[in-house]
């Protein structure tokens, strides 16, 4: 079992890359609708609303405020626990004078910019995810079909051979198949986990708008 | 002779002293919360906000109630196909009800018995004899039942459907449809007033609330929803409360992660409240002060201030909160 293992410990790192940068090399381009293999309804953008009731931040350059534009990628990175983002976002909060509204709106409007792009990049991932699995899965069927051939016409020893090949190939494909399969639940769950940050950060900032 | 009298009035006295320090200290309200994803229920204490314990429960518990004198709650554990019955204050398992499969959403008759559940798997409400878990009756309904609402007197039964797009009317003398009421897309919960003058039916994917007179069970109005900043489809209603005096009505908008609040008289919607993330089911306090909202996916409970219209808390419960219910 160490191989299944190995291999298992290997998808489930993987997991991310392969969502985050999985190209159109590696994987056949999805067809347009129609791929999302989650429970979870697809809702391909966030609307700022959904996550806040301040002022629209449609066209703010909140990349222009210097201090907002550091402060967006550490509180974004899903490393900064929410406790530790929040101490930091109170910390931003006491720094500001009068226009205090403007700039925790800027703050919000980064964080939420770079999420969402996340989102839905992580999104399309999961979409080259489950095309990849369907085509796993069109390779198999092929693959049993080829072994239970394989295995009529066995006769000669170089045949048999040729069996045993096919179903090493098969039983391979399968298994890492089963592996993707079972690591859906946790795949499906990316963009909600984004979803939760955003909702959480945008809580901790409106809370300091009061 | 004027000391016996001395002597009763002082035991008297004694006794009651006593008495009052045998007796509990009134205990606050307390909210109770399924979990979803935890199979488990919250159990909050509503002076302090605080969750003050965690009860394992069945697998998937969803629908939650109270009996009428708030002794009993009753949860919906979906995946085990039955109704949980806990003593609301020793927070024990008190028995098992049958439910049929897949029970998500149940309601009492306003005596308290029987009970009606919606079999969401099977196109069916099934009616339970609480005393003696006898099967009463299955009534078939539509595909998908969901909702479940009784008129304050008890005549009507109403069942949504949520993929026949109705509310079935049942008459809960004979158990018998009466009528069939045709409202938008998956249709969630329903909903009387107090005074038993409306039916409010809110449909999930349609986006709207359909008001409806019970005297003839025709929709006065279909109350709609716009949120700026949020796209529609985003704009889902599920729970709906209305407070018994009929002024006001609150809307759980899903993944909009408001709730409405609605003018009950004019049928006009007022303000729209951020809560916490896919918002569901809602529940008042005894006394109506608050109002609290589940939602799913921050895994948290809103508490909101009925008079002000104000979101004055959130609260970590655990996860994918679904239903609420506040007993004295």
């Amino acid at each position: 079992m160490p191989t299944s293992r190995s291999s298992l410990r290997y998808l489930y790192l993987a997991l991310p890359v392969l969502l985050l940068t999985g190209s159109a090399s590696s994987f056949a381009a999805a067809p347009a609708g129609g791929l999302w293999p989650c429970i979870q309804r697809k809702v391909p953008e966030l609307a700022a609303g959904q996550m806040w009731s301040g002022p629209p931040i449609d066209n703010l350059k909140w990349q222009d405020d210097r201090q907002v534009a550091e402060l967006v990628p550490v509180l974004a990175a899903q490393r900064t626990p929410i406790d530790e983002a929040t101490k930091q976002i109170d910390a931003f909060a006491s720094t500001l004078g009068a226009n205090s509204k403007e700039r925790l709106t800027l703050l919000f409007a980064g964080l939420f910019e770079q999420i969402n792009a996340r989102r839905s990049r992580i999104m399309n991932g999961i979409e080259r995810y489950a095309q990849h699995q369907i085509e796993l899965s069109k390779r198999i069927k092929e693959e049993s079909l080829s072994v239970a051939k394989a295995k009529k016409a066995a006769g000669p020893e170089l045949d048999n051979a040729k069996a045993l090949e096919l179903e090493k190939q098969l039983l391979w494909d399968t298994r890492i198949y089963d592996a993707r399969q079972q690591s859906m639940t946790a795949v499906c769950e990316s963009p909600v986990l984004l979803e939760q940050r955003i909702f959480a950060l945008a809580r901790a900032i409106q809370d300091k708008m009061q | 002779m004027k000391r016996p009298i001395l002597l009763s009035t002082s035991l008297a006295t004694l006794a009651v002293l006593l008495l009052a320090d045998a007796l509990p200290a009134e205990a606050s309200p307390r909210a109770f919360v399924t979990n979803e994803r935890d199979h488990t229920m919250s159990v909050v204490d509503m002076e302090t906000l605080k969750v003050i314990d965690t009860i394992k429960t069945g697998r998937r518990p969803r629908g939650i109630i109270a009996s009428p004198d708030g002794k009993l709650i009753y949860v919906c554990a979906s995946d085990d196909n039955r109704v949980e019955v806990y003593d609301a204050a020793t927070l024990k398992l008190v028995k098992t009800l049958r439910s049929g499969p897949d029970p998500e959403l149940f309601v009492l008759h306003p005596s308290g018995n029987p009970l009606y559940i919606a079999n969401e798997d099977d196109n069916m409400v099934t009616v339970v004899n609480v005393e003696n878990n006898d099967l009463i009756a299955e009534i078939p309904v539509g595909v998908e039942p969901e909702g479940m609402g009784i008129s304050p007197d008890g005549k009507y039964m109403v069942n949504t459907s949520e993929t026949t797009n109705m509310a079935h009317v049942v008459d809960t003398s004979n158990n018998e449809i009466i009528e069939n009421i045709l409202v938008d897309s998956r249709p969630r919960i329903a909903e009387f007033t107090k005074d038993g003058k409306q039916l409010w039916v809110s449909a999930e994917v349609g986006g709207t609330v359909a008001v409806i007179d019970p005297s003839n069970w025709q929709i006065i109005k279909k109350i709609g929803f716009k949120i700026p900043g949020v796209a529609d489809d985003a704009i889902q209603p599920v729970g709906v409360r209305i407070t018994k005096d009929g002024s006001k009505a609150f809307v759980a908008l899903g993944p909009a992660n408001r709730v409405a609040v609605v003018n009950a008289k004019t049928l006009e919607v007022e303000d729209y409240l951020l809560v916490g993330q896919r918002v569901w089911q809602l529940g008042f306090t005894p006394d109506e002060k608050f109002l609290l909202s589940t939602n799913g996916n921050s895994n948290d409970i809103s508490v909101i201030d009925v008079e002000s219209q104000k979101v004055t808390k959130s609260l970590t419960v655990g996860r994918a909160p679904w239903g609420v219910v506040v007993v004295p």
